[in-house]
């Protein structure tokens, strides 16, 4: 079934979406909008890896952990720095009253 | 799935008591706060808290000075090994020393000795935490500091990209967090959402581009990425042309460019250092900075090595052109930067910036030279005496905050008179950092410039000649801004209507052991050099756990660490030697890590030194030591 | 218990001679650390120090072998420079070292008396340590680097206690000017290693790897002549010769037993110790040997002659210890082809003798000058005989020794100094250098006369004559001294009155002064019969000592020196009988002139006015030296000042300002604080590191 489709397919929606993931923080202001982008970005990331997984043969001594296997850590890491990013972002939301982060520019220089 | 997986020695836990302990001790840390948090005022559990994670340091810092003693005392044959080991651990120490985990880490010399420096340095910043109520959630910030530092470590002792990619979130995470954790001002809040942004967008691409190296090689490991790209062609080999492999590999520099604030990843560190409480920043600047390098070091001159410098150009396509640039750019940027700062801990952050670029010279070194392990030694060098130079620093930071509230450079004026010999211990440290010579920072640019002049790469020579040259000019620049803390404190009256108080011993003590070190390793580098080199050549050389110890390994010249250099490269011109080792080069590696072993373990433990050993048979090992040097005459 | 003697029997000395120079620098330490608490008991641990590192080097002395250097530690390892803490105990170390801690306890604990009561105590025992630290730490190493390391810590100390009382002007100037003047040497030293490390194989400093045959011979004919040449300019400054010797008189402004230690017996003879080390390298040179040797010559000549007339007893010791550097670097310059070692263990032996006597007369002094209150000049005094027994005795022990009368110590070392003048003047004769020596000899001789002359000048001026104790009305209690640049004493007296006090004015030293008074002399007596490399003596020795000629056998176990030319000991008869003679008419002269009141002295300095005046002047070396190179640098630096103020600054400003005008309106733009820019621009980084990658 996988074996349908060219990996290539799989790259150009990986690299297409990272970049939306990249254009989405660098140019939405609300810092909840940054946060998904950015976990736009871990998710192409993932597409690639498992992707890479699928169609790549491994060679004589790679590792115990696959690509695959990152993929699973990955999701774990991005819920964790969801969980730090809503904190900060609410920190922040308390002293600023907004959660734009083009708000947040008190140290420059 | 894997057969590999059932192998699992599960003695291997053994070796990672240190971060074991670490971790425990955070949980440990936390529940105490949530017991005492009703009962005690937040200065009282301050205290309280504290010295409970310095006793956890204290454990943790036994565990890694045993644990390298019993490697050591293991593989020693002719010692035997320690009775109160079960058989089964003797014998697993004995032969073990190289990856554990089916080779997702390492344990060896280098992750040793690393261990040791960084359960030190998390002592110094958790006492120089002590010194002041920034925050009433003790338990939480001494927990999450020590987690960062079980990231830290494991980070330094990642043999594979997946745990290379969860150390560093796991450091980076809790970093992050108590950037923020100054609850009353406002900065702090502000350079923690910083830095978590930049971190992540940072880790984002950096896992792009590990996705990408995954597919152009089909596996983690560094090892066998290594060979697998230096199995590729000649033609395909090196980057030019191709896309992928680029863009992989800059993709992944900006990971690590980013936790060392390299140029142009670095405009989060100025911020991010200003805003967070001096303790927190101190570790960020050595601790992360420290572990970052490392791994930056076992990514790039160990897995992506034969992309380094493939070609004769001189400076492409491999990433030594990209590492130069970026290190030109960085050291002059950081210097000139922080010229203009008023803020002490933001002209600590441009500083640090700048050091990153002094670092990145020896890296560009270490990857084409014929001494590549001495020239990633001289890194490591740098970055210990870089570290506790710091540390001192950022004591000096949290002085001013505490009594002064604020931390600009004037806020020192007049310190020189106030307490003259701590303002001396300070001097020293800046002294330090410019690269005066008697201390160790002078040290640490002179062997890492002198290895950079110091190899015969025809076409990389003027590039790292180029830089040298940079490097040096830039420290006659920094002397500039750090003259004026100098100034600050002995030339100016004290003004400003808040006095600065007596220090008190956790402001006190990083500062002084930051002298110290700078005054000792300046008198005396000899030592810690030849100890770096040692955990430069397990660092940059692969260790299977299947294999006997490291020792073995390295005079192995067909051991998978030592191709042979690929037709291409034997028969270029001036042949770059990479790292890669020639059979003998490698029996030198192997004397000189036995030599640094020795030593890292009597560093370990002063006291374990055979000073007790029988007259006898001290007076035969003086009699040999004469006849060597009798025979070398 | 057994097992603590077994360990003590294990006892290397050898291994451990790095104790030497550590107990003093331990003692140092704890004198400068704790100079709050220990205030009037400082010495303790300095002395204690002192005398345990003599101890040691007592032991070292007996097991003394020249084939073994201990390494310590390593210390500098750079790409390819290797320096390691590495030692040498040979011959020439192990004697230096005992002499040199032998000397300084000594010096120390007539210190404990002389310095009683200073404000600076604590202050003057930790560099007293530190000072023996550094100069036993110079004599054990065993490359030129770690040499040169000790060589500017011996100086820096010299600097320190030069200017001890650095509140008076005099003294703050006289420090400069040591450390200026030895900066210059240090400049030719620092040339030298340069050049050896260009040269020798391996990049290897160490004196095992330089001072052997192989690496002897593939030395560069420029090298083979460039760096005896270059090592002897750091002699020169060091020991005080021509043209660098004008700081020793001038170091005379510190205390007498600074004066005593450093400038007589010890640091100035590095420079004599540095020639004799690097002799197999300098023997390379005959042309250097003979500048050598007439450098010795002249110096010891001039400042004999300048010694006649001063009026200072100090400087006459100081000129007088000048004189007799120059001795031993005629010794020295000696060393030529088959009299080779012969010379050099006459230098050696003269070297070791006069660090007692000079010593000795230095203290003999001190304890003078501390029953005079302070004052030094000898017109001011006279007749102490009675009032000082003990100084007087042992002050003419030392000048009998020092004018080389038989048998105290000096008779005998210059006696070898002389026999090796004559010896190389046959050996050199194929050279065509023979008439040199001989008239080096010659010249010698007549600096015998002089030296006896001025030594017993200074004893019967001291001594005899009508009993007169210094006041304040004297004629010459104000600064009177014409012409003589630095001869301000007073404010010496002016500041150490409180110290010193003048209650006992007039009275011998106590006996923690004299001690080391009577110690010296003895040793000055009998330092050249017991040790004398002489064989003339050889059956008188044996049959009271059972020794023959010690000194000679020990200095030949000395790295490398197996290389020298090693003759036959001649015994010259006339050489002994005329400088007896010489030394004796010296004496006699003095006597006569001014054991009694006399008008002769007065009636010869209106005769030969021009020459009395220009000796009494010191030739005005002094004021050729301001005009010539201070004047010249003051003009230079006048110019420099002019460009530096409308020409360089101008510019420094303009560059310095730049970086802070560039970072402030460059790059502060990029630092705005802004995460998103932030992020942008690693974006861009990236996309442009991209493009630099697969462009090129």
């Amino acid at each position: 079934m996988a074996s349908d489709i060219p990996l290539n397919w799989f790259l150009y929606f990986a690299a297409a979406s990272f970049s939306i993931g990249l254009v989405g923080v660098l140019v939405r202001r609300n810092a909840i909008a940054v946060l998904m982008a950015i976990e736009i970005m871990l998710n192409a990331a993932n597409v690639n890896l498992v992707a890479f997984w699928r169609y790549r043969n491994a060679p004589p001594g790679a590792g115990p952990l696959p690509g695959v296997i990152l993929a699973l850590f990955v999701i774990t890491v991005a819920a964790a720095e969801v969980a730090v990013g809503i904190g900060m972002i609410l920190l922040c939301y308390r002293r600023w009253r907004a959660a734009d982060v083009d708000r947040y520019d008190s140290m420059s220089g | 799935m894997d057969p590999n997986l059932s192998n699992v020695d599960f003695r291997d836990f053994w070796q990672l008591a240190p971060a074991t302990v670490l971790s425990v001790w955070g949980l440990v840390v936390l529940l105490a706060d949530l017991a005492l948090a009703g009962r005690m005022s937040a200065p009282a559990r301050r205290r309280a808290i504290g010295w409970l994670t310095l006793a956890g340091v204290a454990l943790a810092l036994l565990a890694a000075a045993g644990l390298i003693q019993v490697q050591q005392l293991a593989k020693a044959e002719t010692q035997g090994t320690p009775g109160w080991l079960s058989p089964s651990l003797a014998e697993y120490f004995s032969r073990a020393g190289g990856a554990i985990f089916l080779g997702t880490l390492s344990a060896d010399l280098q992750t040793g000795v690393l261990n040791v420096l960084f359960i030190i340095m998390l002592g110094l910043v958790v006492w120089q935490s002590m010194a002041w109520s920034f925050t009433e959630d003790w338990g939480e910030y001494f927990a999450l500091v020590t987690w960062a530092t079980v990231g830290m470590m494991l980070l330094a002792a990642s043999e594979e990209l997946v745990t290379l990619f969860l150390t560093l979130e796991t450091m980076t995470i809790c970093l992050y967090l108590t950037t923020a954790f100054e609850k009353t001002r406002r900065r702090s809040a502000e350079g923690g959402l910083k830095y978590f942004v930049y971190g992540s967008v940072s880790s984002a691409l950096f896992l792009f581009g590990l996705s990408l190296l995954y597919g152009l090689t089909g596996t983690t490991q560094f090892e066998s990425i290594r060979e697998v790209l230096a199995s590729t062609g000649p033609a395909a080999r090196g980057l030019s042309g191709n896309v992928t492999g680029a863009t992989a590999l800059l993709l992944m520099l900006v990971g690590f460019g980013f936790k060392i604030a390299a140029v142009p990843f670095h405009q989060w560190a100025p911020d991010a250092y200003e805003g967070a409480p001096a303790p927190v920043t101190a570790w960020i600047a050595t601790g992360s900075k420290l572990a970052s390098f490392v791994a930056l070091m076992k990514v790039f001159l160990h897995a992506l090595q034969p992309w380094s410098h493939p070609s004769n150009e001189l400076l492409g396509p491999g990433w030594l052109g990209v590492i130069a640039i970026v290190s030109a750019v960085t050291m002059t940027y950081g210097n000139f930067a922080a010229l203009v700062q008023r803020n002490f801990k933001r002209m600590l952050a441009y500083s640090s910036i700048a050091n990153a670029g002094y670092m990145l010279v020896g890296v560009a070194a270490a990857s084409v030279s014929t001494r590549g392990a001495e020239a990633a030694g001289s890194v490591l060098f740098y970055l210990v005496v870089y570290a506790f130079a710091n540390i001192g620093a950022f004591a000096v930071a949290a002085w001013l905050v505490r009594d002064k509230k604020t931390d600009d450079i004037d806020d020192l004026n007049g310190l020189g008179m106030q307490s003259p010999l701590l303002a001396i211990c300070i001097l020293v440290l800046m002294l330090s950092l410019i690269g005066i010579p008697p201390f160790a920072g002078f040290f640490g640019k002179l062997y890492m410039f002198m290895e950079a002049i110091n190899q015969q790469h025809a076409k990389a020579w003027p590039t790292l000649m180029g830089l040298v040259a940079l490097g040096l000019m830039n420290s006659v620049v920094s002397a500039f801004y750090y003259v004026r803390v100098l100034k600050a404190m002995f030339l100016r009256e004290p003004g400003g209507s808040r006095r600065l108080g007596l220090a008190g011993g956790s402001i006190e003590i990083p500062i002084v052991i930051g002298t110290l070190v700078a005054i000792f390793f300046g008198i005396y580098p000899g030592r810690l050099m030849s100890v770096m080199q040692g955990a430069a050549v397990s660092m940059l050389t692969t260790t299977t756990s299947t294999s006997g110890g490291f020792a073995s390994m390295i005079s192995a010249p067909s051991g998978t660490g030592y191709a042979p250099l690929p037709p291409a490269m034997a028969s270029a011109p001036a042949s770059p030697k990479s790292t890669r080792l020639d059979p003998e080069q490698a029996k030198k590696y192997a004397d000189r890590m036995k030599k640094a072993e020795a030593q890292a373990k009597a560093l370990a433990s002063p006291g374990a030194q055979p000073k007790n050993a029988p007259p006898g048979e001290a007076k035969d090992a003086l009699a040999k030591k004469a006849e060597a040097q009798q025979e070398d005459q | 218990m057994s097992d603590f003697f077994v360990r003590v029997s294990h006892f290397s000395f050898v291994q451990n001679v790095w104790m030497i120079p550590c107990l003093p620098l331990l003692g140092a330490l704890i004198a400068a650390l704790g100079a709050r608490r220990l205030r009037s008991s400082s010495h303790v641990p300095v002395v204690a120090g002192i005398v345990l590192a003599f101890l040691v080097s007592c032991g070292a002395l007996f097991s003394t072998n020249p084939t073994e250097a201990p390494r310590v530690a390593g210390w500098l390892s750079i790409s390819n420079l290797e320096v390691p803490i590495e030692f040498r105990v040979d011959g020439l170390t192990t004697m230096m070292l005992s002499m040199v801690t032998f000397v300084s306890s000594l010096v120390a604990i007539f210190a404990v008396g002389y310095m009683a009561g200073d404000p600076g105590y604590p202050r003057f025992f930790a560099l007293i340590g530190l000072f023996v630290f550094s100069m036993t730490g110079l004599v054990l190493s065993n490359n030129y680097l770690l040499t040169y390391v000790f060589w500017e810590g011996v100086g820096v100390c010299s600097y320190l206690l030069i200017g001890y009382w650095h509140t008076r002007p005099a003294a703050a100037t006289a420090a400069l000017k040591a450390f200026l003047v030895n900066r210059i040497g240090d400049f030719g030293f620092a040339l030298a290693i340069f050049w050896l490390w260009a040269v020798v194989p391996g990049h290897d400093l160490s004196y095992g790897n330089i001072l052997n045959g192989s690496t002897l011979a593939a030395l560069p004919e420029a090298a083979k002549l460039g760096i005896p040449l270059l090592l002897f300019w750091a002699a020169t400054a060091k020991s005080a010769q021509i043209p660098l010797y004008v700081w020793l008189p001038d170091a005379m402004e510190g205390p007498t037993p600074v004066s005593a230690l450093i400038h007589a017996a010890t640091m100035v003879t590095a420079g004599v110790y540095l020639i004799a080390r690097s002799m197999p390298l300098i023997a390379l040179a005959p042309g250097v040997q003979v500048l050598i040797a007439v450098t010795g010559c002249a110096t010891a000549l001039l400042s004999a002659s300048i010694a006649l007339t001063q009026n200072d007893l100090k400087r006459v010791m100081a000129y007088s210890t000048v004189s007799q550097l120059g001795y031993m670097f005629m010794g020295l310059g000696a060393g030529v082809s088959d009299v080779a070692q012969l010379a050099v263990v006459a230098a050696m032996f003269h070297l070791f003798t006069h660090a007692f006597f000079k010593a000795l007369l230095f203290l003999a002094s001190g304890s003078v000058m501390h029953a005079m209150g302070d004052v030094i000049d000898m017109r001011r005094f006279g007749g102490l005989r009675r009032r000082l027994p003990i100084t007087h005795l042992t002050f003419a022990v030392g000048g009998l020794a020092l004018a080389g009368i038989f048998p105290f110590a000096g008779f005998f070392s210059k006696d070898e100094i002389l026999l090796a003048l004559k010896s190389a003047s046959h050996s050199a004769a194929g050279q065509g250098w023979g008439w040199v020596y001989l008239l080096i000899y010659w010249v010698a001789l007549v600096t015998v006369l002089m030296t006896a002359f001025y030594t017993a000048r200074a004893y019967f001026m001291t001594f005899w004559g009508p009993e007169k104790l210094p006041s304040p009305d004297d004629p010459e209690a104000p600064r009177t001294e014409p012409g003589s640049g630095h001869g301000d004493h007073e404010p010496h007296g002016a500041s150490q009155d409180e110290t010193h006090g003048h209650d006992h004015v007039g009275e011998e030293s106590p006996l923690v002064m004299t001690l080391p008074l009577v110690i010296l002399a003895v040793c000055a007596l009998l330092a050249g019969i017991v040790f004398g490399p002489t064989p003339r003596f050889e059956v008188l020795a044996r049959s009271i000592f059972g020794l023959t000629h010690p000194f000679e056998h020990h200095l030949q176990k000395t790295f490398g020196w197996e290389l020298l030319g090693h003759g036959e000991h001649g015994f010259d008869l006339a050489t002994a009988g005329i400088s007896t003679v010489g030394g004796l008419l010296g004496i006699g002269l003095a006597c006569w002139f001014y054991a009694t009141e006399s008008s002769i002295p007065g009636w010869l300095a209106t005769r030969f006015r021009s020459l009395y005046e220009a000796s009494f002047n010191k030739f005005y070396v002094d004021e050729v030296y301001d005009w010539v190179v201070v004047k010249a640098t003051w003009a230079l630096a006048r110019i420099c000042e002019f460009l530096d103020i409308y020409l360089v600054d101008q510019l420094v400003i303009g560059i310095a300002k730049l970086p802070r005008k560039l970072a402030k309106d460059l790059l502060a733009g990029y630092q705005n604080g802004l995460i998103q820019f932030y992020a942008a621009v690693s974006a861009l980084g990236v996309a442009v590191l991209l493009f630099i990658l697969l462009l090129f």
